[in-house]
């Protein structure tokens, strides 16, 4: 049933699938950042280089806080008020774009290229 | 078939149609979902495989953008994300078909065609989700859906193969 130019197409697809398996996991794994923006309630409060090494102490919402760690070009939740830590357990971010979200204290922290990042007047 | 009078010719392509969009929704509504977005059967690609015997590229243009258009009000999706990837994926689908038919044929048979439509769906999809999200890692999918389109180009394929042998002789006559 199937002729020599069929079985040629399913040797193209299974092809181009695995060439372009490397290149779309290089092209999708983000540039390390450069700085760490806080957002509290979508504000922008804060920003931190990813190179400085140190720990602030960030006030959620209602009460409450997040203990932001920024070490090695990587930022993670050390300690956090919240009931079930899913912030902490969203581990070490340090790619562009990469976030970390607490919303029960609305509490966001971006991963940006470059101080000011994406983000315009509008956002803060 | 040029020949078909020109109501018989509007009687069948309308005919496509309601099959196109017949097959579109009995997909939509009794295919099991697969938890990875994007991958689908693609049923009603069958009846522009068909279509590829009877009637010109415009007219199979035409079949699709009202397939397009009529489906996605019938089930609802009109103008929402997945429209927009279904009118990529299909337009860019077709555009291939018809070069690879126009070329090829009948050295690459209705499986090829079917197969190489099903992958460029994808391609078109993903292009226009890249373009949407702009995040580069919407390519993560590529490999996936690619891999994905190869069954599901054979199904359809080896599908209008079969129906091609009965549904044919009822067209022509």
């Amino acid at each position: 049933m199937l002729t020599k130019i069929d079985k040629l197409v399913i040797v193209l697809i299974v092809l181009a699938a695995l060439i372009s398996l490397p290149l779309v996991i290089n092209a999708s794994s983000g540039s390390q950042g450069h700085t760490i923006i806080v957002l509290k309630s979508g504000k922008r409060i804060a920003s931190y280089n990813l190179n400085d090494e140190r720990q602030v102490k960030i006030t959620g919402s209602y009460g409450g806080y997040c203990l932001l760690k920024i070490k090695d070009g990587q930022a993670f939740i050390s300690e956090s008020t919240c009931p079930i830590k899913i912030c902490q357990k969203q581990g070490r971010i340090s790619e562009t774009g990469r976030s970390i979200i607490c919303a029960p204290m609305r509490l966001m922290f971006e991963i940006m290229s470059e101080q000011g990042g994406s983000l315009d007047a509008v956002n803060e | 078939m040029q020949s078909m009078s020109s109501g018989r010719r509007l009687a069948t392509f309308s005919m496509f149609l309601s099959l196109g969009l017949i097959l579109q929704a009995v997909e939509a509504i009794y295919m099991p979902a697969i938890p990875i977005p994007g991958i689908k059967l693609g049923l009603a690609n069958l009846v522009t495989l068909l279509m590829l015997f009877y009637f010109t590229p415009s007219e199979i243009f035409a079949h699709v953008i009202a397939r397009l258009l009529l489906g996605s009000l019938i089930l609802g999706s009109f103008l929402s994300v997945s429209f927009y990837f279904s009118v990529a994926g299909a337009f860019l689908s077709l555009i291939v078909i018809l070069i690879l038919y126009k070329t090829l044929y009948p050295g690459i048979s209705l499986v090829g065609l079917s197969l190489a439509g099903a992958a460029f769906h994808n391609v078109g999809q993903l292009a226009v989700a890249f373009w949407l999200v702009k995040t580069p890692a919407v390519y993560l999918q590529l490999p996936i859906l690619l891999i994905a389109s190869i069954p599901m180009g054979l199904i359809i394929g080896l599908a209008a193969n079969y129906s091609m042998q009965r549904v044919g002789q009822i067209v022509s006559n």
